[in-house]
């Protein structure tokens, strides 16, 4: 069942997108902002609404099941960990580039969070590492970022 | 009507030209698999190649690509809920539940033939309005297609289960959202917050891939276990289920190639129109609309069918006017042009030949892409089984990278991370997605034939009412919303 927090929470990510998009629209001005503004006033007031709506109704049914409601089912602290290590694996790419930080991430996350063997988690991220090299790299020919660690060491890297 | 057919059947026999149109079929269906690349990519890629080639050689290769990166794609959109290509967004809906529920070679084995009878209708119609086709294109202007894309968000914003409002908000934030960066409409760069990245807008692939891949990949790798969450065996029987299902549902079928042809013929809507229009008129024509997201097999159909007839409308115009109405149309009349071939009305009076040679190329790539989409769903299919930890690394891998490959901008990847996350939580706030990502898709659309209607007219809007066509799609939208809301009355 979906949670009234959460409920607000995303309701108010929207009243700032949209809050942020239609207060600039004014200042366009002209064709520039007459569509934001024909959808962005509306968007806003159903926007406020919904928050209202889910304020008075303190219960979870305040909040009734959409069309993907059944498909997330799995607990907030879980689902936080995969999203720390998803972004985790994002700095690394920053930092260090795909090509240390896929087997880097392979690795880790078969090792701690799936409680794989050493061999099974090694030869995975292995291949996966080679199944991205020899795909993108070399059959492709697209070049992969190296991240900014590696740059600042090697300009041309 | 039928001059150049013969000879053009001799050339699917020529050996450079069979080897090229097996090769692309195979090409596509790998790039369409691939999430964040696709047919686009492939064609792009593989262009410079064909340069010194036979022309028919290469039309072979962009056909077997063209006809098969749309099935490639709705197998990873069924198996991983990652649409492989944004035509592909729709499938997700239906077919990933269906993969979890366990019925996952029998969803493959739907997308495999609704595909295939979708392509196939697609480009019979093709062959039977290339001559005539030209009141068709001119009936939709720039008033009826901003019906045409108001008419695709209340329709999907109605189908949402939740309220109505949750519906309007989503696809009102979407449009907003598709509103960021350069305005083809006006020229100006607007909402960046001062960003350069945001020139452009928020770009389409990683917000999908954000949207649908990493956001299940949260719900999936949080819950554990595999992605299946019933147990099954992958037997050819659960494909050819899946065949037998499409024939069960003719009405849908035609419904949604009829929708997905006549997108198709609109240049410049785009293949991710036609899938999500014919998903959301199917949900409306159904007894029981609740079933529809959670694995209902109509809803695989409806965005097949679509997504592959769509290409026999696209090349109606691309062959009758020489106007590509997408990407893929536009690499495709390049290679006419680099190797000297009519464009335009030209083409089919001057080159019949290479016209039917196109069409029949199409339909035999379609069929390969099909085959072996249908041979290896018993075999895919068992990826649902493989533990989640263990996909986990690979799919955001893969994502990532392939995100990455197609602009080299790395905050890009950033997106997909973000998008993702934000994903998670609207599904578990239980607010609708479909209609955010209609708006984000048709957004700039509406924006562009609003503003280009109100021009023609002067700033009058009398344009946006004075044609048989608005008329229809307003009613049609104003009665969905009326409906709607008298049911919700009526169930208090």
């Amino acid at each position: 069942m979906a949670s009234r927090t959460t409920f607000l929470a995303i309701n108010f990510l929207y009243l700032m997108i949209v809050g942020s998009m239609v207060y600039a629209a004014y200042y366009y001005g002209g064709e520039a902002s007459i569509v934001s503004l024909v959808i962005g006033v509306p968007t806003l007031v159903m926007i406020l609404f919904a928050i209202g709506y889910g304020f008075l109704n303190g219960s979870e049914s305040a909040v009734k099941p959409a069309d993907t409601e059944e498909l997330a089912t799995a607990p907030w602290s879980r689902a936080a960990l995969v999203g720390a290590w998803l972004l985790g694996f994002l700095i690394l790419v920053f930092l260090i580039g795909f090509y240390a930080s896929v087997p880097i991430f392979a690795l880790g996350y078969l090792k701690l969070q799936g409680k794989s063997s050493w061999f099974v988690a090694m030869t995975t991220a292995a291949l996966l590492w080679a199944v991205l090299y020899l795909s993108f790299e070399q059959l492709m020919g697209q070049e992969l970022f190296r991240g900014i660690f590696f740059r600042a060491l090697v300009p041309n890297f | 009507m039928f001059e150049g057919l013969g000879g053009a059947s001799f050339s699917l026999f020529e050996p450079q030209a069979a080897a090229a149109l097996f090769a692309g079929s195979i090409i596509g269906l790998i790039f369409g698999c691939i999430p964040g690349i696709g047919g686009i990519q492939a064609m792009a890629m593989l262009l410079p190649f064909t340069f010194s080639w036979e022309p028919i050689t290469a039309v072979y290769l962009f056909c077997g690509i063209m006809g098969a990166a749309d099935l490639g794609g709705s197998i990873s959109a069924i198996l991983l809920n990652t649409p492989g290509t944004p035509v592909n967004v729709a499938t997700c809906f239906d077919g990933h539940p269906m993969a979890r529920r366990g019925e996952a070679a029998k969803a493959l084995g739907i997308s495999a033939s609704a595909s295939l009878l979708g392509a196939f209708f697609g480009l019979f119609l093709l062959a039977l309005l290339i001559q005539v086709m030209r009141p068709i294109v001119l009936a939709f202007g720039h008033a009826e297609i901003f019906w045409l894309v108001l008419f695709a968000l209340v329709s999907t914003a109605t189908i949402s289960q939740g309220s109505l409002l949750y519906g309007l908000i989503a696809g009102g934030v979407g449009i907003l959202l598709s509103l960021i960066g350069l305005s083809e409409a006006t020229g100006l760069i607007r909402f960046t917050m001062g960003s350069e990245y945001l020139w452009d807008g928020l770009p389409l692939v990683p917000f999908f891939v954000g949207l649908f891949a990493i956001g299940e990949l949260i719900d999936y790798s949080a819950r554990g276990g595999t992605i299946a969450t019933e147990r099954f065996t992958a037997s050819l029987k659960g494909v050819w289920d899946g065949v037998v299902e499409v024939f069960r549902h003719p009405g849908c079928l035609l419904r949604s190639s009829a929708i997905g042809t006549l997108i198709g013929i609109i240049p410049g809507i785009g293949g991710e129109t036609a899938n999500l229009i014919a998903y959301s008129v199917e949900v409306h024509s159904s007894k029981d609309p609740g079933s529809f997201g959670k694995g209902n097999p109509r809803g695989v159909i409806a965005s097949e069918a679509a997504n592959d007839s769509k290409d026999g409308g696209a090349l109606l115009t691309t062959l009758s006017f020489g106007i590509p109405g997408s990407i893929a149309m536009a690499l495709l009349l390049s290679i006419f042009i680099v190797h000297g071939v009519p464009t335009g009305p030209r083409l089919i009076t001057e080159a019949p030949i290479f016209v039917w040679t196109l069409l029949l190329g199409y339909v035999v790539a379609n069929t390969y892409a099909s085959i072996f989409g249908l041979i290896g769903a018993k075999y895919l299919a068992m990826i649902t089984q493989v533990p989640v930890y263990f996909l986990t690394p690979v799919i955001a891998s893969v994502s990532l990278v392939g995100t990455y490959v197609l602009r080299q901008n790395i905050w890009d990847v950033a997106l997909v991370v973000v998008v993702g996350i934000v994903g998670f939580a609207i599904r578990r706030a239980g607010m609708p997605l479909l209609p955010l990502v209609i708006g984000f898709v048709l957004g700039n659309l509406a924006e562009k034939s609003f503003l280009i209607t109100l021009r023609i007219h002067d700033g009058a809007y009398v344009g946006f009412f004075d044609s048989a066509v608005s008329f229809v799609l307003i009613v049609i939208s104003a009665a969905l919303i009326v409906h709607k809301v008298l049911k919700s009355v009526v169930k208090r």
